[in-house]
């Protein structure tokens, strides 16, 4: 039986064009620790939903882990993704006007951007939103007064974020030992509440295994 | 619907500014229901059974075995390839591997769904009442809902000529969600093969959401739309591991599709979440391939929860449809005289039973409670006593 291959009726613009999927690959290994942590939450039966902005210990470590770089960021303002793509197509749908254009020196935000409607533009004074990546990068777009920044987080660089300009920042990050499974997080911002609505519209919590096993990476 | 007192000014506040929005509502009850550690929860479909053994030993051997697997965007191809192979023995959907992507959970394929189907102004036809967590992916694709109604008398089955009558030129789509939540009615074979028959003829897509296609009581049966002539290359299924298998948590769904569709969603999906995690993949495959023994004693329990349920709610002289599937008895509750978002927090308050009212699955349901049935017989008996203390304490005289 061969596979059925056609809608009987088109699909929306916006897919049109869409680049094919990427393979994503690990890059470290999975470690002891986060292993034997995603074994611990199966064992207890942590395999129902959890709550909306994700596990309390995991957003801890998080909060651990920026304000130690110099983000201070509390729990609450934090909320667990399915990794960093999670995390930036919620930010650029909420954050960005429809139409409104992204700066993005570093990432290749094309296919979002066109999934979205929006426009990259060089120009980082005419853009609603600078997306920077890293410590040095997010301190660039700090001189601007773009309305938003996202800030992918580097780990292992000293970051400096005024209090006074917090509102508009929005940190996106993932644990690097655990590509495939899938778990990441968006912290701080004024808009922290929206996004987390958002998140939960798309896919209601991220894997509660995999975010039991990120807070297996502190051991 | 009777509702003759005014809304209690009491209401905090949390519950109060999203009352109108019924996720908002439902998580902000959710959130408040924290506060009472004593609470009883009939509100979220998450099933309170253990995700069945062989699973578990599955998702560890899979993390000690594959520790950084990481899944192609579609989804492992062992895993879309035993979907198809139920989709075509369980369902009789004529499905290949191309035919399959794996989500992250049934929401998130809903989404996808409508991020690569929908055009701003397209119409989705959509049953009253509705899950309502579906209509921020509509709304956020550019899509408007046109609602279909449904009634108690007809136990929410869905009828052909109020999908007729909901099509305009605009319409691009019908959301079938059978068994239904919140309703637990189910669409009937008879009723499908009429909808059928419109769909093709007016053009229109089919969504059908069978996520809880396993629960089916009464000697009625689930009947997938997608199997019918002429509906393969029409029919979107979406579907899920999370209710079956009591795995809401590890988040994995599926989307069958003509294969442009599945296409088209993994590019989608490439840019929104990227692909499911692999080791719940893995967990999914043994619920697949093993054993189904657990769905069938998981089925034997929610029924008896059920005529527990209604057994209590024809004592406290409460009104339902009786559920022909599903977690959950839409019970009627106009004859308390509150409007069910107060009486659900008067429940939550004063009673110390978490139940979502009616308007946390449309505008219109403010007579309507939804109960589930995901407790253990014993606390649903607690929890139609204490309900019976709120009832008799609110009910008009």
């Amino acid at each position: 039986m061969s596979a059925l291959q056609t809608l009987t009726r088109p699909l929306a613009a916006r897919v049109m064009g869409l680049p094919p999927a990427p393979t994503l690959t690990a890059t470290l290994p999975a470690p002891e620790g986060a292993l034997h942590a995603a074994e611990q939450a199966l064992d207890a039966g942590r395999t129902h939903y959890t709550d909306r902005p994700g596990i309390l210990p995991l957003r801890q470590q998080v909060t651990a882990a920026l304000t130690a770089a110099g983000l201070p960021i509390a729990p609450d303002a934090i909320t667990i993704t399915c990794g960093v793509v999670e995390g930036r197509f919620v930010a650029l749908k909420q954050l960005v006007p429809s139409g409104g254009r992204v700066a993005s020196p570093q990432a290749d935000l094309s296919g979002v951007c066109a999934l979205l409607g929006l426009t990259l533009t060089d120009d980082p004074t005419q853009a609603d939103l600078i997306y920077a990546v890293g410590a040095a990068s997010l301190t660039a777009a700090l001189a601007t007064a773009a309305p938003w920044i996202v800030c992918e987080y580097q780990r292992g660089e000293a970051y400096h974020l005024p209090t006074e300009q917090a509102e508009r920042v929005l940190l996106i990050g993932e644990f690097a030992e655990l590509i495939g499974w899938r778990v990441g997080f968006m912290a701080g911002s004024k808009a922290a509440g929206k996004l987390r609505a958002y998140k939960q519209s798309m896919t209601i919590c991220t894997p509660s295994v995999s975010q039991w096993a990120a807070t297996g990476l502190e051991r | 619907m009777m509702t003759t007192r005014a809304f209690n000014p009491n209401i905090p506040e949390a519950i109060r500014a999203v009352a109108a929005d019924g996720t908002q509502l439902r998580y902000a009850l959710m959130e408040l229901s924290q506060q009472f550690p004593d609470a009883i929860a009939l509100g979220r479909g998450d099933p309170d059974l253990a995700c069945p053994p062989h699973i578990i030993a599955a998702a560890k051997q899979a993390l000690r075995d594959h520790p950084n697997e990481v899944s192609p965007v579609a989804g492992l191809s062992a895993l879309r390839a035993a979907i198809a192979e139920k989709l075509r023995r369980e369902n009789g959907i004529p499905a290949q591997v191309e035919n399959v992507i794996v989500t992250t959970g049934g929401q998130e394929g809903l989404f996808l769904i409508m991020q690569a189907l929908l055009d701003p102004g397209d119409e989705v036809l959509v049953p009253d009442p509705r899950y309502t967590s579906y209509d921020e992916a509509i709304e956020s694709a550019g899509g408007r809902m046109v609602m279909i109604p449904t009634d108690h008398a007809d136990a929410f089955n869905l009828r052909p000529e109020a999908v007729e009558a909901a099509i305009t030129p605009r319409a691009k789509a019908l959301l079938i969600v059978t068994p239904s939540n919140p309703t637990g009615g189910i669409v009937t074979e008879e009723r499908l093969r009429q909808i059928a028959e419109i769909a093709i003829r007016h053009n229109l897509i089919v969504i059908s959401d069978e996520i809880y296609e396993q629960f089916v009581y009464d000697g009625w049966r689930h009947f997938s739309i997608g199997s019918l002539p002429g509906m393969a290359e029409r029919t979107i299924t979406l579907n899920g591991f999370s209710k079956t298998y009591a795995m809401t948590g590890l988040r994995v769904g599926y989307v069958c599709a003509p294969a442009n569709v599945i296409d088209a969603l993994t590019r989608v999906k490439a840019l929104t979440t990227g692909p499911a995690a692999a080791v719940s993949q893995r967990a999914a495959l043994a619920a697949l391939t093993g054993s189904q023994e657990p769905v069938r004693e998981f089925l034997r329990i929610y029924d008896e929860r059920r005529r527990v349920l209604m057994a209590g709610l024809r004592e406290l002289v409460l009104d339902y449809s009786e559920p022909r599937g599903a977690f959950f008895l839409w019970t009627n509750s106009s004859s308390v005289g509150i409007h069910a978002t107060e009486l659900s927090y008067l429940l939550l308050k004063e009673g110390r039973v978490l139940i979502f009212p009616g308007t946390g699955f449309g505008e219109n349901w403010g007579g309507y409670l939804r109960i589930s049935v995901l407790q253990s017989t014993d606390l649903l008996r607690e929890a139609l006593e204490r309900m019976r203390s709120v009832v008799e304490r609110y009910r008009l005289k």
